[in-house]
């Protein structure tokens, strides 16, 4: 699964190639739980228990905590904080953020006459927000 | 405790039950759209949760309320076999990191609602994509009956069991609840229910987790009971049951977000990023569902003695809680059933809607006429569910179910592959879908439909694994085959409206450009 975000062949955009190519090999930490999990020989034993807790169950206790920080982790380095050019990235659609929720009250966009609105930057990654992009 | 009826329990249940409803049904107003007659915002939400309402929309469809009566009741029942739930559900995570983005990118850019829309646009044909539809309701059924079931063994342990209407009634009443929340509001009603529902549980798990050991006298008298009650084989996994441990676990794993429903949590996010960062904070649940697995154990450190597994939980609750506290953890149990069976409704009624209504009985169905069957549709598939509750046996439900996870496997090859490829033919995905499923299905008929564990005996090879994973590889080499086949009698390729950049693309918070061939989405309305 690792790198296969570059199969498709889609054209490289933001930073320059190498570094895209560095950041994907992140993704082979992603096989790590498979490794750990789902080859049960590694961790069905008793011993060393911690706690009253037999190896088996605080193995697999413990591989729940270490993959979510894993995908955190493989999370932060893939993405790409840089603001994005339209020009050099065709990826990024012309598209305003405007609020979603009044979306409905705007005509619609027409795909054919793309507006002319430069690009925002992405939101920060570590933004957790749940509400609507507000309106710049 | 058997026997009467649990006054206390009954009356906190049925307060926050009903209080949540309600508030569930007013969900049209949250987030307000001009008009809910059309499918992306009925069925979709209008594709804008962010990552905290993505967060609990998905914990509520990926770990249902059943999934919190049966995972510890397996424990309680089998031991060690029921803990393959935690290593399937991490693995889940690093899966859909890599994969589910790609969907929802696609999905955005061409209006995709359901992931047989996805294969239509893929590989431009319809019979793959009715096929994906088929596959994706008939496997939905069975799992809303199971949210039913999950609310009827809670009502079991107040005791509403014990008269003859006892059962029936309540559940029709929590039925039509269901129904009518589902229609009104669309996937709004369980986004914002799963909000307080998760409020409920975590609340519940968590005191549970602590004060039930502590007054067992910790962990360690926990795990020395259950293994003298179940035995040391059933207390950690003995070598030969490695393979079906590994093979549950993985299989189940990829079979999770080929569940439309699971699609739906998914598409309805308004960013690529939302999808990936939920990725990582998902597994909160994973860890919650490894505790209440315990929970399993900590009834046998209790002295809980229970025919029927189901009732190791509520029986644990009711020793260990005050009456009213019973309540509210019976009531977020409740709860936790309508979240994941109304997305489920939603899911079956999208389907059914846009790749078999739109794409074969009325092709220019307008968004509005589109909307409404939608939430009709959505009623029969709730009703279909209680029909099956109240008429079948329960173990007949859990089969279906069993059997509903291994077709549903089938269809990864036509949703995984094509995210990536399109070196595969529709007509070599469709040979390879009906591979699995005649296999997928002699092979839980050879196991009288009890397990979906499979003892293969054949061609030199003795082991058992997941008869889910052996289809998907029959379905594989049936696909290789067909698919070679198909590229020396040079069948001519059908159009593919996607483009490689489409699996890419990060847009927030704007209509998707594009609209799907037949079923042109609604123009947002005008008038300000």
């Amino acid at each position: 699964m690792s790198g296969s975000e570059q199969r498709t062949g889609e054209p490289q955009a933001g930073p320059p190639r190498r570094t895209r190519v560095v950041r994907q090999w992140w993704y082979v930490l992603l096989l790590a739980p498979f490794a750990a999990t789902l080859v049960p020989p590694v961790f069905a034993r008793e011993q060393p228990s911690i706690g009253g807790w037999p190896f088996f169950y605080w193995w697999q206790f413990a591989w729940v905590v270490i993959t979510a920080l894993i995908v955190a982790l493989v999370y932060r380095v893939t993405t790409r904080r840089e603001p994005r050019v339209s020009a050099v990235d065709p990826i990024d659609h012309p598209t305003t953020r405007v609020d979603p929720t009044r979306t409905h009250g705007q005509p619609p966009a027409n795909p054919s006459h793309p507006p002319a609105n430069p690009p925002k930057p992405p939101a920060h990654p570590g933004d957790t927000s749940a509400g609507p992009p507000n309106p710049s | 405790m058997s026997g009467g009826i649990q006054a206390v329990e009954l009356g906190v249940f049925a307060f926050i039950f009903v209080a949540v409803a309600t508030i569930g049904f007013f969900a049209t107003r949250w987030r307000r759209a001009l008009t809910l007659d059309n499918l992306e915002e009925w069925g979709l939400a209008g594709r804008k949760f962010g990552t905290v309402i993505t967060w609990f929309l998905l914990g509520g469809d990926l770990y249902t309320a059943y999934t919190f009566v049966a995972v510890p009741a397996l424990v309680y029942g089998k031991g060690q076999t029921g803990f393959f739930t935690v290593p399937y559900t991490i693995v889940l995570y690093p899966f859909a990191f890599v994969v589910m983005p790609r969907l929802w990118s696609v999905a955005r850019r061409h209006g995709y609602i359901t992931p047989a829309d996805f294969t239509r646009g893929r590989y431009g044909s319809g019979l793959l994509a009715v096929l994906i539809a088929v596959t994706g309701i008939v496997s939905i059924v069975p799992y809303v009956a199971l949210q039913l079931y999950g609310i009827r063994v809670v009502f079991q342990a107040m005791g509403l069991g014990s008269t003859s209407l006892g059962t029936p009634l309540p559940l029709a009443l929590a039925f039509a609840i269901l129904a009518v929340y589902t229609f009104n509001a669309g996937l709004r009603s369980p986004a914002l229910t799963a909000v307080l529902k998760d409020i409920l549980i975590y609340t519940v798990v968590i005191v549970a987790i602590i004060y039930i050991p502590l007054s067992l006298g910790g962990y360690a008298p926990v795990f020395h009971s259950a293994k003298a009650a179940l035995g040391a084989k059933n207390f950690i996994t003995p070598a030969k049951a490695y393979a079906p441990y590994a093979t549950l676990a993985f299989g189940s794993a990829l079979a999770l977000f080929m569940y439309p429903h699971n699609v739906t949590g998914v598409l309805a996010s308004k960013s690529r990023n939302t999808v990936r960062r939920n990725m990582a904070a998902l597994p909160a649940y994973t860890l919650l569902l490894a505790f209440i697995g315990l929970l399993g154990y900590m009834a046998y450190a209790k002295g809980i003695h229970v025919k029927d597994p189901n009732l190791a939980l509520p029986r644990l609750f009711q020793a260990s809680f005050p009456n009213w506290f019973t309540g509210i953890s019976f009531a977020a149990i409740g709860i936790g059933a309508l979240v994941p069976a109304a997305i489920m409704a939603i899911a079956a009624a999208n389907l059914f809607t846009r790749n078999i209504w739109s794409a074969y009985i009325k092709r220019d169905s307008s968004p509005r006429l589109q909307t409404w069957l939608a939430k009709g549709f959505s009623v029969l598939v709730n009703g279909a569910a209680l029909a099956f509750i109240l008429a079948v046996k329960t173990n007949f439900i859990l089969n279906f179910q069993l059997l509903g996870g291994i077709w549903i496997l089938q269809t990864l090859p036509a949703i995984v592959f094509g995210l990536y490829t399109r070196w595969f033919d529709r007509w070599a995905l469709v040979a390879g879908w009906i591979a699995g499923i005649v296999t997928g299905t002699l092979m839980a008929d050879a196991e009288s439909f009890k397990s979906s564990v499979y003892a293969v005996h054949q061609a030199g090879l003795h082991f058992s694994a997941y008869a889910g994973l052996i289809a998907l590889a029959c379905n594989l080499v049936v696909l290789l085959i067909a698919n070679a086949i198909v590229k020396l009698i040079r069948v001519p390729p059908a159009h593919d409206e996607t483009s490689p950049a489409d699996y890419m693309a990060e847009l927030e918070g704007a209509a998707a450009p594009v609209a799907l061939g037949a079923t042109p989405r609604q123009a947002p309305g005008l008038a300000p």
